[in-house]
């Protein structure tokens, strides 16, 4: 479905990515690990055309490098961003109504924004709060919400259990898991690795640019280099 | 120091020519004269804010120069022209002064427009002891420098404003009087000059307002002016702020019994569609002015520019080059001292009155007041001048 | 001096010049908004349009309220243009390499205005009759201006409010990288915002022309009413164009009248300074 071959990008003069390739499969959840400024961001940056690249990306056999982000919303890969991005100062329910922007999705606005307030029934109570007002959790699941308005076929979600508490992750994991099971292909950034290994079906692990494991869900878990990462980033952002 | 061959010195005065041909076809000039003309400098604003004025005031000293030497020039010499742009400003006048004098090795020079330019640039004529004729320079200070080769043709502001006094006092005999000037030098000093009088003539008070020059707006002061119920509002401003003021007066419901400005109300562009009938002016000149010299000078500018009425700028541009064409033919000798000292013995007649100057360089003027009446300026004062009774009824605005 | 009557005059007078410091200010602020570049040139397009209906008026008798409307498609294809050759490149670009360029632009724009119609100061000689209301004069062309004002505002509402292009215009102005993984394409949302801002100024462009003088540098004056609109209503916010220039519009009269109107020039410059210095994000505007 998605697949990146060989992909190098960077900021300027600074490269970040060294030449990354990693696919997602119809119906999979992958998750992506990898320490602070490994990447992840960039990669997902480059899927959605927001920053340009080298090498392969294609969606359904169609090349993405070049393409505006406008038309890859249009192909049904949507990105949850890291940082949100909302429009903080519009009512939740303009948030929603932006996520179904694109032409695929405009027809199905109206069972689209039922299906999100059914999913986050918090956001329909708030629907005419500013977004900027609203908790980071609640923040959250407007982004997610705002992803799913467009009927995605493939959903790029970049760290979406960041500063939340843990029962609000659980949350937010659990209505990823949902989407999936409705047949959303997911390609999942996560530094709470522990927690997205279990719910994910493979992943890649990136390190300065590179992918340096790749498995299954249960290969990644008990690898001990993977686990060395995992504790090391313990760690660190202990 | 080695002798110079023959051939540097035809080399040398080759490359001269050459300069000087190539100067005389940028400056626009018509072809030099084969016998040593005079040569005179014109200083104007010909780019920049002030170039519509500037270029009637050069057609003005054209106007004369061109008839002169058609009709053989100044005792057998042509008089040529060396025209600079200063755009109106006091440094760029300067500069332009200075080329003129030291550069083209004129005689005397044509002033700009305007004060500012006006100072800077006779300075420096001044300094080369090369006489300066101004034809639109009003403030009182130009004077006060004692300068020995600056003349004007502008009589200065207060015996117009003593004129103006006079008339209000002896024929509108005004209850309420508002004055409204704009924030320049010359308006400020008029406006107390003219309050002094009336005060004086009259007994009534003015009550004074300023605004910013040239500004779109009197909106305020005119509200202020409102409230005060006058009489007679005397405004003393440019051109534009005329038609300001007589299209804000209108939109604001400001109607009092008499309007007084300075200058042709006409004139500004931005008057356009007003209807000016009854609305009082002061000025030196007026297009129709009685005299035989200026019924011969309006003749001349209607042939020459059959589209266009006279208008005051190229009027008192005409009078300053009269002025400086027969101090030329009195001259002892064609060169600054023997000009300047023919210039001040000048009295001559000119379009815009008897041409003399006093002590300090500033001719002796006499103003009128004019109205207009049925679209026409006509002359309502002094008696000696006049053409027609003031009309004494409000006015009416728009056409 | 004091009476209602002159205060009541005063309000008046300066909601009618506040009238046509929004249409400068709410371009200017459109486009910042959006994009993040100031457009020096924004006073430019108002004077053209003021230009315009002058003349059809003077040549060709036309109704300025019908060119008002005739001088929209205008500035659309003069804007276009200037979107497509310059704009559009400064997008992210230093703010002073921004400057520069729209700064070039105003210039050469009346440049070309003075070399074809001269620096003369004109006027559009059209009236309508005066109001009175009570014992203040409300001067018809500036009843018809604070009109049209209302008018724009009501569209403007309209389109931003309530129109999917305008929930869009919002949504990039308030966070570009947001809309483009939304599936906006911010580059049309750009153009769009642009023409929106050249058209309202071209319809202030013709208010202009029926109150004040027409020539070639009168919107560079007034683009700094505009800057000190936009600074004192907080960068890009639409409500804060229209408190700003009406708090600017009325100051300014007040300080005229019961002041001097020596001030009264002054007070865009007071504004600005007094805001940049205490409050830098505007008096409605919130720090980012
Ligand atoms: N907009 C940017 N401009 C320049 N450099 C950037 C930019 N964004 C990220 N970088 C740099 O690129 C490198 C990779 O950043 P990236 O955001 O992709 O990492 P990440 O894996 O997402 O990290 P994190 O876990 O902190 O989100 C880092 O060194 C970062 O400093
Ligand atoms: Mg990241």
């Amino acid at each position: 479905m998605l697949a990146l071959d060989s992909v190098e990008a960077g900021y300027g003069q600074a490269k970040v990515l060294h030449g990354v390739s990693l696919t997602v499969e119809p119906g999979e959840i992958v998750v992506l690990l990898g320490a602070n400024g490994a990447g992840k961001t960039t990669t997902l940056r480059v899927i959605s055309g927001i920053i340009g690249a080298r090498g392969g990306v294609t969606f359904e056999g169609r090349p993405l490098i070049g393409m505006a982000p406008n038309r890859i919303v249009e192909l049904g890969l949507l990105q949850v961003p890291e940082g949100r991005q909302l429009f903080a100062d519009m009512s939740v329910e303009d948030n929603l109504l932006m996520g179904s922007h694109s032409a695929r999705a405009k027809p199905h606005r109206a069972r689209a924004l039922e299906q999100s307030y059914a999913l986050f029934p918090v956001l329909k109570e708030r629907r005419t709060q500013k977004a900027g007002t609203l908790s980071g959790g609640q923040q959250q699941m407007l982004a997610i919400g705002r992803a799913l308005m467009a009927q995605p076929r493939l959903l790029l979600l970049d760290e979406p259990s960041l500063g939340l508490a843990p029962q609000l992750v659980t949350a937010v994991f659990e209505a990823i898991r949902r989407s999936n099971e409705s047949g959303m292909a997911i390609l999942l950034v996560e530094q709470n690795a522990n927690q997205a290994l279990r719910f994910a079906h493979r992943g890649y692990v990136l390190e300065g640019g590179r992918v340096v494991h790749r498995g299954s869900a249960s290969e990644l878990a008990d690898d001990p280099a993977v686990q060395r990462a995992y504790l090391g980033l313990r760690a660190a952002t202990a | 120091m080695a002798a110079r061959t023959a051939f540097q010195n035809l080399a040398g005065r080759l490359a001269i020519a050459v300069g000087a041909t190539a100067l005389s076809l940028c400056a626009h000039v018509a072809p030099a004269a084969a016998a040593d003309p005079i040569k005179v400098g014109i200083v104007v604003p010909l780019s920049g804010a002030q170039a519509g004025s500037g270029e009637l005031v050069l057609r003005g000293y054209r106007l004369h120069i061109d008839e002169v030497n058609a009709s053989g020039g100044v005792a057998g010499r042509k008089i040529e022209l060396f025209t600079e742009d200063d755009r109106a400003d006091a440094t760029t006048s300067t500069s332009a002064v200075e080329k003129l004098i030291s550069q083209r090795g004129v005689v005397a020079i044509l002033g700009s427009y305007g004060s500012a330019p006006t100072t800077t640039g006779s300075d420096v004529s001044e300094r080369h002891k090369i006489p300066y004729i101004a034809a639109h320079a009003g403030e009182l200070r130009l004077h006060q420098r004692g300068l020995r080769f600056f003349f004007n043709i502008h009589p200065g502001g207060p015996p117009r404003d003593v004129a103006l006094a006079t008339f209000f006092a002896e024929v509108l005999k005004p209850k309420s009087v508002a004055g409204l000037h704009s924030n320049q030098a010359w308006s400020i000093e008029g406006m107390k000059t003219l309050a002094t009088a009336l005060k004086e003539k009259a007994g009534v008070e003015i009550r004074q307002d300023e605004f910013p020059a040239n500004t779109p707006d009197m909106s305020g002061q005119l509200t202020r002016i409102k409230a005060g119920k006058p009489d007679l509002v005397s405004l003393y401003g440019l051109d534009s702020d005329n038609a300001t003021f007589l299209r804000q007066a209108l939109e604001l419901g400001l109607n009092p019994r008499h309007i007084s400005v300075l200058g042709d109300v006409r004139a500004s562009k931005a008057a356009a569609g007003l209807n000016f009938d009854t609305v009082l002016m002061c000025d030196d000149w007026f297009v129709g002015l009685p005299g035989a010299e200026n019924e011969k000078y309006e003749r001349l500018y209607r042939t020459k520019f059959p589209k266009d009425t006279p208008d005051r700028f190229a009027v008192k541009a005409y009078a300053a080059a009269q002025v400086l064409v027969d101090a030329l033919k009195r001259a002892r000798s064609i060169d600054g001292q023997g000009v300047r000292d023919a210039l001040s013995a000048t009295d001559i007649p000119t379009p815009v009155g008897q041409a003399k100057f006093k002590e300090d360089g500033q001719r002796l003027g006499t103003f009128v007041v004019a109205q207009y009446q049925k679209g026409a300026p006509v002359v309502v004062y002094p008696e000696s001048a006049r053409t027609s009774d003031a009309q004494l009824r409000n006015w009416r605005g728009f056409r | 001096m004091l009476s209602f009557e002159v205060l009541g005059q005063t309000i008046v007078n300066g909601i009618a010049a506040a009238s046509i410091y929004m249409m400068i200010s709410l371009g200017l602020a459109l486009v910042f908004g959006v994009m993040r570049v100031v457009n020096l040139a924004q006073g430019e397009f108002m004077m053209l349009a003021a230009f315009g209906s002058f003349w059809l008026f003077t040549l060709y008798g036309v109704d300025p309220y019908l060119s008002m409307v005739a001088m929209i498609p205008a500035s659309l294809l003069l804007g276009y243009a200037v979107y497509r050759l310059i704009i559009r490149r400064l997008l992210g670009a230093d703010d002073i390499n921004q400057f520069l360029a729209t700064f070039g632009l105003a210039l050469m724009l009346q440049g070309i205005a003075q070399y074809l119609w001269s620096a003369d100061l004109r006027r559009l000689p059209y009236v309508l009759p005066s109001l009175e209301v009570g014992d203040v004069t409300l001067a018809g062309v500036r009843v018809v201006n604070i009109g049209v004002c209302l008018a724009v505002l009501a569209f403007l509402a309209w389109f931003l409010g309530w129109t999917g292009i305008g929930r869009s215009v919002r949504a990039t102005a308030s966070n570009r990288m947001g809309a483009m993984l939304c599936g906006v394409d911010v580059r049309r949302v750009d153009a769009t915002t642009f023409l929106l801002g050249t058209a309202i100024s071209a319809v202030g462009g013709t208010m202009l022309a029926l109150v004040y003088f027409v020539y070639p540098s009168v919107g560079a004056g007034l683009i700094f009413k505009g800057f000190a609109v936009v600074i004192l209503g907080g960068m890009g916010s639409i409500a804060g164009v229209i408190v700003g220039s009406l708090v600017l519009g009325i100051t300014e009269a007040m300080v005229n009248v019961y002041v001097s109107s020596q001030l009264s020039a002054l007070v865009a410059f007071a504004v600005i300074f007094i805001v940049l210095v205490s409050r830098p994000q505007g008096l409605f505007g919130t720090a980012r």
